[in-house]
C-alpha cells in the first residue's frame, strides 16, 4: 500500500501511531490527552493544541460545577444579618451605595430583612437558613467563601465573568482551558461536558464555548431531551451494524486515497470517524441513569427520563466516574427580584428544594466511593442579590436586586480546606471586606488545584498570551487543604 | 535560515523540542560560544511578560524601568543597575530573578523563571545586552511597500507560469525540494470550482474541461468561474466572518435584527468586481460620501453588525462603548492585520500604538447615532427582494391542499352514516370530574362553577403550577378529556390569562392515581401515550403538553376567546377497584401570565381512540331523530361536529390556516437593513481617554486621528469616517494591501504568507515569502484594488496548479506545506460541506441574496438556551420550507448564541467579533456531524434517488456514476470494487428488512417517486452517506 517506502515516512508512521495510542489508549499519564482529538499534528494551526499535563502535582482531577443561574441571595440562605433585621423596610446608607451602579432599583431603595430562620450548623458553625436542610448535614465537608465577590451586575456579562474572567463573549470558558491544559481521561467522551436545566435567564455558549482555543475544547451540551450529543444517533433504519459497515467501507477507501497522497490529514480522518463511532456506545450508555439502584435514585430525588437538576447530579458522578473532566451543571431560576415573576418566598423555596438535596447526595455519593477527594464540587451564582429590597410588594412576593459586591459560593472536595467559612461581608452583607475572594482568585485557585499555574497557563491570540485570570488572580491559600 | 525552520517541520511543535536551544545553554558550553539570543523574540516578550506589569511604561515600582535599553541601564531606587552589559552576575536582575530570598525574588507573584528563561537573559548581558531601539518601527509591516524583482529561476525543469511561481521556486531551492507536476485536469477543475465559488463542478463541467483542446483551456475555467454569480456568495462568506455578520443582536436574549441587505451587498461587490478600495470606502463610509446611494448607505451595515444589549438594567452607555470598541478592533484586524483592541487599556506592548492613538481612532467611530441596548435603528428601508419563489411554493401548497380538502369533504357525506351509527352506539364516553382541592403555587384563587369547570380568580400569576383532585369509582380509564373554556371574567375572554390575548401555554400536564384507600404504592404516577387537540398553535402541538420536556408545551393562538379541547390517552389504563383518588397537574413555565383561565377535566373508559371525539347531548339527540324529522338547526349541527371530529379535515384546516397566514405576512412584510448614521450636532461627541479601558473613568480628551507611527491622513479632510477610510486604501499605507493580498492567499493555499492573518505586528508571525507578498501588494495597488484579477493571478500560477501529493522528504521538510512544494489540499468550511451534498444530490436552490432562511434544525435547540418567552421572540426556530430548505449555508440564520450546530462543529465562529481565519480542526463530533446531519442525510437520499434513475443501467455503472457525480473523477479499479461491493451487501440485507428501508429513507421533506423501491434506495443512499464523508469529499484538493 506504500508507494514510497522510506524510513524517514515509516517513523513518521509510527509516530502517529504512537500518538494515537497516548490519546485513544488508556489515557493515563503525562500526555494523556483530549479525547477529542485532533492534537493538530496533522492541521495547520496556531499555537499547541493541548498542553496534557500540569505545572506541578495536582490535588483534584475533576471537577463539577453547579452553576446556579440567575443570582442565589446569600442573604437568605448562607448570610443571616441581624442588621438587617434590626433596620428592616430603613433606607439603605447612601455611603453604601455611592459609588456603584445598580441593575434595577434605584439608591432609595429599602433594606430587607430576611424572612428566614438561620442557625448554626458543624464544627465551623456555619449559619445556615432553614431553606437548605440537606446542607446542613454535610457542614464539615464543605468550605463556605463568605466573602466572593465579582464586577458585572447584568447576567449576561456576569455568567461569561464566572466561566471566562471577562464580560465580554469570546474567551474560553473555564472547562476549555482545562481541556487544553489538562486533557481528558477518557477515549470516548469529551473532555467538557455542559448539562442544563430549570426555566429563566437565557444562558449563552458564550459561556461554554472554546473561545480562540481550539474547538475541541468546547463544552459540550449533554442534552436530556433528543440526542444527548448531537448526531450521536444514526438515523432510524440505521443501526450500529450497519454503521459499522460504512465505516468500513469510508476507511477502505480513505485509505486508498491516503495511498495515493500521503497525507496524514486522511489518517486522522480516519481515526476521528474511528472515535466517533464509539462515542455512539459511550455516551448513551452514561446518560442511561435507570440502571442506578433505586436507593440511589431515593437519595439524589431522580425520575428517570424526567429532566431535572437531580437527574443532573447523579450524571455528574457517572461522567467524572468515567473521567470525564469538568462537568458543568446549570440550574436556571434563581433570579429572584420580586412578584408573581420570581421572589424570595415561593420560588426561592422552589429552588431549593430543587437543589439541596441532590447536590448534598452528590457529596455523600462522591465522599463513599472514594472520589470527593480528587473531584471539587462547587456550587455557586454570577452573583449574590441585594441587602435592598426590590418595589413595594407584598410579604409573600418580596425580592431583592443583582448584587455582585459580596456573596457566598460553596465548595468541597478536591483539595479545599472542609468545614471552612472564609472570609465575611460587611454588618449588612454588602461588601465583602474580609479575606476577599475575587471571581480571578477563585479561576486561579481552581487550576493551582489541578496543577496548573494560571501565570503560566496561556495562549496566543492576537498577539497576546492570553489566561483565564486575564492579568489578575491569586491563589487563596487560605481554603486549601 | 531561520525563519523558515520556525515553520517547517512539526516536531517544531513539541514543547521539549521548544526547549531545546534554550536547554543547550545550560550546559557546559562556554557562553560566548552559543549565539546570542534574538532580543524581538526571546528577551522582550520575556521582559514584557514578567516585568513591565511593575517596570513597565505605565508603572515603575522602585523608580525601574524594564521596556528601554537607557532607563534599564539606570540605576534604580537601589542604587544598583538592572543591566551591566557583558556582566551577567553584576547586573541586578539576574541576581533578583535567581534569588532564593522570597523577599527579594522577582517576579514576585506567580512562578520563577525557568532555568532555561534565565540562561537565555544571562547569555543576552553576557554578549553585550544588545537592545535595538525603534525596533517595533523599523518592523516590516510597517514599511512601505515595495515592488521586489522576481528572483531567476534556477531549476531548469520547473513550470513557470506567473511571477509567482518565481518566488515560489526561489524558496524551495536552498531546501532542495521542487514542485509537485501539475495536477490532472479532473482534480483542477474541482479545486478551481470549490476555491471560486464553493461549489463543486457538475460532471458535464468536468468533461468539458478535461476534453477542452484549448491551450488556455485553465485559464478560460478560471475566468467562467470568475463570472459566476456563485463567486460572490463565496467570497462574501469569508468576508461575513470578518464583518461578524449575523442576524441576531449577540447578548443574552439575543433577539433578530435585520441586516440581510448587507450581505446582500457584499455577495454584489465582489460579483461585479467593485475595486477593493471602493469597498472599504463604502463599508466604512458609504453615508458620508457626496449624495450616498441606498447600495452605499445599506454597505455601512458593516458597522452596525456590532452586538447590542437586550437585557434589561443593563447601562445603555457601557453597551455603546463596547460597539465602538468592537469597531475599533475591527477596523484592526479586517484592514491593518494589527491588535489595536491591546491599547484599550494601555500603551500596545509591541507594536507602536499609543493609549492615545487608540481612542484617536475610537474617536472616528464615536459620533454615530446608533444606541447601545435595544438599538433597532438607524435603519434604511429597502426595496421588496425578489420572494416569487417562496411565494410559488406557498401559493402551489395552498392550492393542493384546497384540493384535498374538497376530496375530505366528499368522502366525509360519504361516511356520515356510519359516523352516525357510531355516535348513537356509544353515547356520551366522558364523565366530567367533580374538581376539588385547586392549589395554585402562583397564588391565584380558583372557583367551581356549575358545569363542573374551574375558574381562576384573582392573583394572575406569571408562572404557575396548578393542582387538582378529584375522586372517582371508575377502572380502567384509558384517556382524559380537558377542556379549556372562554369567560368574560378573563383576558379577552381567555380561555388562558395572558393580557394580550387571552392564550395560555400548557407545558406539563400531568396525571397520578391513587387507591381511594388502602396502601398507596410508590409510583402514582400515571404516563401519557399522545395527546391530540381540536386546534394547535404552530409550534405548540397537543403532544407538548405530555411529553415530559417542561419547555414545549400546547397553546391555542390565533384562536382565542373559544372552547378547545385537548384528550391525552394514557399508556396503561388507570383506576383501583374502590375507588380512587385522581390527581392532576396543569405546569405553565413560559412565564407573562400564559396560565389557563378556566377548565374542565373528564376521563373516559373508551378503549378506541376514535371514540373519543366528545360528542354534546344536543349532538346526540339529533342523531338520535330519523333524517327527515331533523330541523335544519339540527343537520348542520350533525354536519360540523362530524367535520370538527375528523382529524384528516383538522389537519388540512389547520395547514390551510397557516398557509394564508404566511400568504398574507409575505404580501405585508416590509424591509429594512441597519445602518450607520452622524448625529446631527454641530460639534461631534466628546471621547476621552478610557483609563485602564473602563469606560466611567474618563481621562485626557482627543480628537479623532490616525497613530503617529503611520503615514498622516490626508490634509484638507474632515476628521471623519471618510477621510480613515481614504487613509486606509492610500497606496503609501503599508497594511491595507498585504493583509488584503494574504487572506486572498489564506483562501486558496490554506495558510497566509503571514500566517498569523489577523495579526501583522511584531508578535504576528513573520511572512514565509516576504518579498512575494510585497509583490503582491504593490501589483494589487497596481491593478487598481483589481479583486478577481488577484484571484486569477493565484489560480493561474503553477504553484497553485500543482499535484497535492506529498512524500517523506516533503513532509520532513515542510509538513505544513508553506512552502508549497505540492498543491493545496485542505478540509472545506461547514457551510461548503452542506453546500457540497447539496450541490451533488442537485437538491440546491441556487438562488441567490435575499431574506435569511432557516433550513432544518434540530428541535427546541433554540428552547433550551432561551427565556421561554414567545412574545419576546427567538423561542422557536422557524424552520422553513419547500425551495428555502435547500439555500446555500450563507443564507441561514446567524443566531450568535446558537450558531447553527453543524457549521458550528465545523469550526465557524460565532460572529460576536471580527474573525480573520477559522481553526481547521478535524474532530469526532464533525464525523457524527457529516454522518448524521439530517440535511446531509436528505442530500443522500435525494442523490440515490439520482443515482437510480439517472445513472445507468447496471450497478456498476451506477457506482460509477455516483462517484463522478460527486468527486469529479473517475474511481479506480480498486474504488469501484469496494464501493459495488458495499452496495450489494446493502441491498441484500435491506431486501430482508423493508421496515429499515422504509425508515431510512423517511428522511426530509423533498420529493420522492412512489415508483421506486424503498429497499433499493435505501441500499443507495447508504452508499451516498459513505460518498458525502469520503475525506476527498469533505476536502479540496
Amino acid at each position: 500500500m506504500n508507494s514510497l517506502p522510506s524510513p524517514v515516512l515509516d517513523s513518521l508512521r509510527a509516530t502517529t501511531r504512537r500518538r494515537f495510542l497516548q490519546q485513544c489508549g488508556t489515557g493515563m499519564g503525562a500526555l494523556a490527552l483530549n479525547s477529542l482529538l485532533n492534537d493538530k499534528l496533522f492541521a495547520a494551526d496556531r499555537g499547541l493544541p493541548i498542553l496534557g499535563q500540569p505545572h506541578f502535582a495536582p490535588k483534584a482531577k475533576n471537577i463539577i460545577y453547579l452553576f446556579q443561574s440567575g443570582g442565589p441571595s446569600h442573604l437568605d440562605l448562607f448570610d443571616p444579618k441581624p442588621e438587617l433585621q434590626k433596620r428592616n423596610g430603613q433606607q439603605v446608607p447612601e455611603e453604601l451605595v455611592k459609588n456603584i451602579r445598580l441593575a434595577q432599583i434605584g439608591k432609595e431603595a429599602k433594606l430587607l430583612a430576611s424572612p428566614y430562620k438561620f442557625a448554626q450548623y458543624g464544627k465551623s458553625g456555619m449559619w445556615l437558613s432553614e431553606l437548605m436542610p440537606h446542607l446542613q448535614t454535610i457542614v464539615d465537608d464543605v468550605c463556605f467563601v463568605q466573602g466572593f465577590h465579582s464586577e458585572a451586575f447584568n447576567h449576561d456579562p456576569a455568567t461569561i465573568f464566572m466561566n471566562t474572567g471577562a464580560q465580554l463573549a469570546g474567551r474560553p470558558g473555564m472547562g476549555s482551558w482545562f481541556s487544553y491544559g489538562l486533557g481528558s481521561e477518557n477515549k470516548d467522551l469529551p473532555a467538557f461536558v455542559v448539562l442544563m436545566t430549570g426555566v429563566g435567564q437565557p444562558l449563552t455558549n458564550a459561556a461554554w464555548g472554546s473561545g480562540f482555543l481550539p474547538t475541541m475544547h468546547q463544552g459540550v451540551t449533554l442534552r436530556s431531551q433528543g440526542d444527548p450529543v448531537l448526531f450521536v444517533s444514526n438515523p432510524p433504519g440505521l443501526g450500529s451494524q450497519r454503521r459499522r459497515q460504512s465505516l468500513d467501507t469510508l476507511k477502505d477507501l480513505n485509505q486508498l486515497r491516503y495511498d495515493t497522497l500521503q497525507d496524514p490529514e486522511i489518517q486522522t480522518r480516519i481515526a476521528s470517524y474511528e472515535l466517533a463511532y464509539r462515542m455512539q456506545t459511550s455516551v448513551p450508555e452514561v446518560m442511561d441513569i435507570s440502571k442506578e439502584t433505586p436507593k440511589t435514585q431515593e437519595t439524589y430525588g431522580t425520575t428517570p427520563g424526567r429532566a431535572s437538576f437531580a437527574n443532573n447530579c447523579l450524571l455528574a458522578r457517572r461522567l467524572v466516574e468515567r473521567g470525564v473532566r469538568f462537568v458543568q451543571l446549570y440550574h436556571r431560576g434563581w433570579d429572584h427580584h420580586g412578584g408573581p415573576d420570581g421572589n424570595l418566598v415561593f420560588d426561592l423555596k422552589q429552588r431549593c428544594a430543587e437543589t439541596d438535596q441532590p447536590a448534598v447526595a452528590l457529596i455523600k455519593d462522591l465522599k463513599e466511593r472514594g472520589l470527593l477527594d480528587e473531584t471539587l464540587v462547587l456550587w455557586g451564582g454570577e452573583f449574590g442579590r441585594t441587602p435592598m429590597m426590590q418595589g413595594a410588594l407584598k410579604p409573600d412576593q418580596i425580592g431583592r436586586d443583582h448584587h455582585p459586591h459580596g456573596y457566598t459560593i460553596w465548595m468541597a472536595g478536591g483539595g479545599i480546606k472542609p468545614g471552612t467559612v472564609y472570609g465575611r461581608t460587611d454588618e449588612f452583607g454588602f461588601y465583602a471586606v474580609e479575606n476577599k475572594v475575587h471571581v480571578h482568585d477563585l479561576h486561579a485557585t481552581i487550576l493551582h488545584l489541578f496543577g496548573l499555574d494560571h501565570l503560566r497557563l496561556t495562549y496566543r491570540f492576537q498577539g497576546r498570551d492570553f489566561r483565564l485570570t486575564d492579568v489578575h488572580g491569586e491563589v487563596m491559600k487560605g481554603i486549601l487543604a | 535560515m531561520r525563519a523558515l525552520t520556525s515553520f517547517a517541520s512539526p516536531r517544531r511543535q513539541n514543547p521539549v523540542a521548544r526547549l531545546l536551544p534554550l536547554l543547550a545553554a545550560l550546559t557546559l558550553v562556554p557562553a560566548a560560544a552559543l549565539a546570542a539570543p534574538d532580543f524581538a523574540k526571546e528577551i522582550e516578550p520575556l521582559l514584557v511578560k514578567r516585568c513591565s506589569e511593575c517596570h513597565g511604561p505605565d508603572k515603575q515600582k522602585a523608580d525601574l524601568r524594564l521596556d528601554t535599553r537607557a532607563a534599564a541601564l539606570k540605576p534604580a531606587k537601589s542604587g544598583r543597575a538592572a543591566l551591566v552589559p557583558g556582566n551577567a552576575e553584576a547586573s541586578e536582575l539576574l541576581q533578583r530573578i535567581t534569588s532564593t530570598d522570597p523577599d527579594e525574588v522577582m517576579p514576585p507573584k506567580g512562578e520563577k523563571l525557568t532555568a532555561a528563561e534565565v540562561a537565555t537573559l544571562r547569555q543576552w548581558i553576557s554578549a553585550g545586552a544588545v537592545w535595538p531601539e525603534g525596533e517595533a518601527l523599523k518592523h516590516w509591516a510597517f514599511q512601505k511597500v515595495t515592488r521586489p524583482e522576481p528572483p531567476p529561476v534556477t531549476q531548469p525543469q520547473a513550470v513557470v507560469r506567473n511571477e509567482v511561481d518565481r518566488f515560489i521556486l526561489a524558496r524551495l531551492s536552498p531546501e532542495q525540494l521542487t514542485q509537485q507536476p501539475e495536477a490532472d485536469r479532473t482534480t483542477l477543475i474541482r479545486r478551481a470550482t470549490l476555491d471560486l465559488t464553493g461549489l463543486p463542478p457538475t460532471w458535464a463541467e468536468v468533461e468539458a474541461f478535461v476534453n477542452d483542446p484549448a491551450p488556455n483551456a485553465y485559464e478560460l475555467l478560471v475566468d467562467r468561474l470568475l463570472a459566476s454569480p456563485h463567486y460572490g456568495e463565496h467570497m462574501a462568506r469569508g468576508w461575513l466572518d470578518l464583518a461578524r455578520y449575523a442576524d441576531s443582536n449577540g447578548y443574552q436574549v439575543d433577539l433578530a435584527r435585520s441586516i440581510w441587505p448587507y450581505r446582500e451587498w457584499v455577495i454584489n461587490a465582489f460579483n461585479r468586481n467593485q475595486p477593493f478600495d471602493q469597498f472599504t470606502i463604502d463599508q466604512l463610509a458609504g453615508d458620508l460620501v457626496p449624495n450616498p446611494t441606498l447600495e452605499q448607505k445599506i454597505a455601512t451595515g458593516f458597522n452596525r453588525n456590532t452586538k447590542v444589549n437586550d437585557e434589561g438594567g443593563g447601562d445603555a452607555e457601557e453597551y455603546r462603548t463596547k460597539a465602538v470598541k468592537d469597531r475599533v478592533a475591527t477596523l484592526g484586524t479586517a484592514w491593518l492585520g494589527l491588535t489595536l483592541a491591546c491599547a484599550e487599556c494601555h500603551t500596545h506592548k509591541y507594536d507602536p500604538i499609543t493609549h492615545e492613538d487608540y481612542y484617536r481612532l475610537y474617536a472616528f467611530f464615536n459620533n454615530s447615532t446608533d444606541a447601545g441596548n435595544y438599538s433597532v435603528g438607524p435603519n434604511v428601508e429597502v426595496p421588496k427582494p425578489d420572494l416569487s419563489q417562496t411565494e410559488g411554493f406557498v401559493r402551489a401548497r395552498l392550492e393542493q391542499a384546497r384540493k384535498e380538502l374538497a376530496n375530505a369533504e366528499a368522502k366525509l357525506a360519504a361516511e356520515q352514516a356510519k359516523w352516525e351509527k357510531s355516535v348513537a352506539k356509544k353515547g356520551d364516553v366522558w364523565r366530567v370530574l367533580n374538581l376539588k382541592n385547586a392549589n395554585s403555587t402562583g397564588g391565584s384563587g380558583y372557583t367551581n362553577l356549575a358545569d363542573g369547570s374551574l375558574l381562576g380568580t384573582g392573583v394572575n400569576p406569571i408562572y404557575d403550577t396548578i393542582s387538582v383532585e378529584a375522586d372517582t369509582d371508575l377502572t380502567g380509564i384509558t384517556a382524559v378529556l380537558l377542556e379549556v373554556l372562554p369567560d368574560p371574567s378573563l383576558p379577552k375572554n381567555g380561555p388562558g390569562r395572558w393580557g394580550a390575548s387571552g392564550n395560555f401555554i400548557l407545558d406539563e400536564f400531568a396525571f397520578a392515581a391513587a387507591p381511594k384507600s388502602g396502601p398507596v404504592p410508590a409510583n402514582t404516577n400515571l404516563f401519557f401515550a399522545g395527546a391530540t387537540a381540536d386546534w394547535e398553535q404552530q409550534y405548540y402541538r397537543a403532544e407538548h403538553a405530555v411529553d415530559r420536556n417542561p419547555k414545549t408545551g400546547w397553546a391555542i393562538g390565533p384562536k382565542f376567546g373559544e372552547r378547545h379541547f385537548l384528550i391525552a390517552h394514557l399508556q396503561e389504563p388507570a383506576g383501583f377497584k374502590g375507588g380512587s383518588k385522581l390527581s392532576f397537574k396543569f405546569e405553565h413555565y413560559h412565564g407573562n401570565s400564559h396560565c389557563i383561565g378556566r377548565f374542565r377535566l373528564s376521563v373516559t373508559t373508551e378503549k378506541d381512540l376514535a371514540a373519543l371525539w366528545p360528542v354534546s347531548a344536543d349532538v346526540r339527540a339529533a342523531v338520535a331523530a330519523v333524517p327527515a324529522s331533523r330541523t335544519p338547526e339540527q343537520t348542520k349541527l350533525i354536519a360540523a361536529t362530524q367535520r370538527a371530529s375528523s382529524a384528516t379535515l383538522r389537519g388540512l384546516e389547520g395547514k390551510l390556516f397557516r398557509l394564508e397566514q404566511k400568504q398574507k405576512q409575505l404580501a405585508a412584510q416590509k424591509f429594512t437593513s441597519l445602518v450607520m448614521q452622524e448625529r446631527g450636532e454641530p460639534k461631534p461627541r466628546d471621547t476621552y481617554i478610557h483609563l485602564r479601558g473602563d469606560f466611567l473613568t474618563p481621562g485626557k480628551a482627543v480628537t479623532a486621528g490616525v497613530p503617529a507611527a503611520f503615514p498622516a491622513l490626508a490634509v484638507n479632510e474632515p476628521g471623519n469616517r471618510l477621510a480613515l477610510a481614504r487613509w486606509l486604501v492610500d497606496p503609501a499605507n503599508p497594511l491595507t494591501a498585504r493583509v488584503t493580498v494574504n487572506r486572498f492567499w489564506e483562501r486558496c493555499f490554506g495558510t497566509g504568507l503571514v500566517k498569523t492573518s489577523e495579526d501583522f505586528g511584531r508578535q504576528g508571525e513573520a511572512p514565509s515569502h516576504p518579498e512575494l507578498l510585497d509583490w503582491l501588494a504593490s501589483e494589487f495597488i497596481r491593478t487598481g484594488w483589481d479583486v478577481k484579477a488577484m484571484q486569477k493571478l493565484l489560480l493561474t500560477s503553477a504553484t497553485y496548479r500543482q499535484n497535492a501529493a506529498t512524500d517523506a522528504k516533503r513532509l520532513e521538510k515542510d509538513f505544513y506545506n508553506r512552502l508549497l512544494a505540492r498543491g493545496p489540499r485542505f478540509r472545506m468550511d461547514g457551510e461548503m460541506i452542506r453546500d457540497h451534498a447539496l450541490a451533488v444530490s442537485g437538491l440546491l436552490n441556487p438562488k441567490l441574496g435575499g431574506p435569511s432562511v432557516y433550513p432544518v434544525q434540530v428541535p427546541n435547540l433554540w428552547k433550551e438556551i432561551g427565556f421561554l418567552r414567545p412574545e419576546i421572540g427567538m423561542d422557536e426556530w422557524p424552520v422553513s420550507e419547500g425551495p428555502d430548505l435547500y439555500r446555500r449555508g450563507l443564507y441561514t440564520f446567524w443566531r450568535r448564541v446558537c450558531t447553527y450546530p453543524t457549521f458550528a462543529t465545523f469550526d465557524a465562529p460565532s460572529r460576536e467579533v471580527c474573525v480573520a481565519r477559522r481553526p481547521r480542526t478535524n474532530t469526532p463530533l464533525q464525523a457524527l456531524a457529516a454522518l448524521n446531519d439530517p440535511t446531509l442525510l436528505e442530500a443522500a437520499r435525494v442523490f440515490a434517488q439520482r443515482i437510480l434513475t439517472e445513472g445507468g443501467p447496471d450497478d456498476a455503472a451506477r457506482v460509477e456514476f455516483a462517484f463522478r457525480t460527486c468527486l469529479g473523477r473517475t474511481p479506480t479499479k480498486e474504488e469501484a470494487k469496494r464501493l459495488l461491493a458495499y452496495v450489494r451487501q446493502q441491498q441484500s440485507s435491506f431486501s430482508r428488512d423493508a421496515k429499515s428501508a422504509a425508515e431510512l429513507v423517511n428522511v426530509g421533506s423533498a420529493d420522492r417517486s412512489a415508483s421506486l423501491d424503498e429497499r433499493k434506495l435505501a441500499a443507495w443512499m447508504m452508499l451516498a452517506n459513505v460518498l458525502f464523508n469520503l475525506d476527498e469529499a469533505l476536502t479540496k484538493g
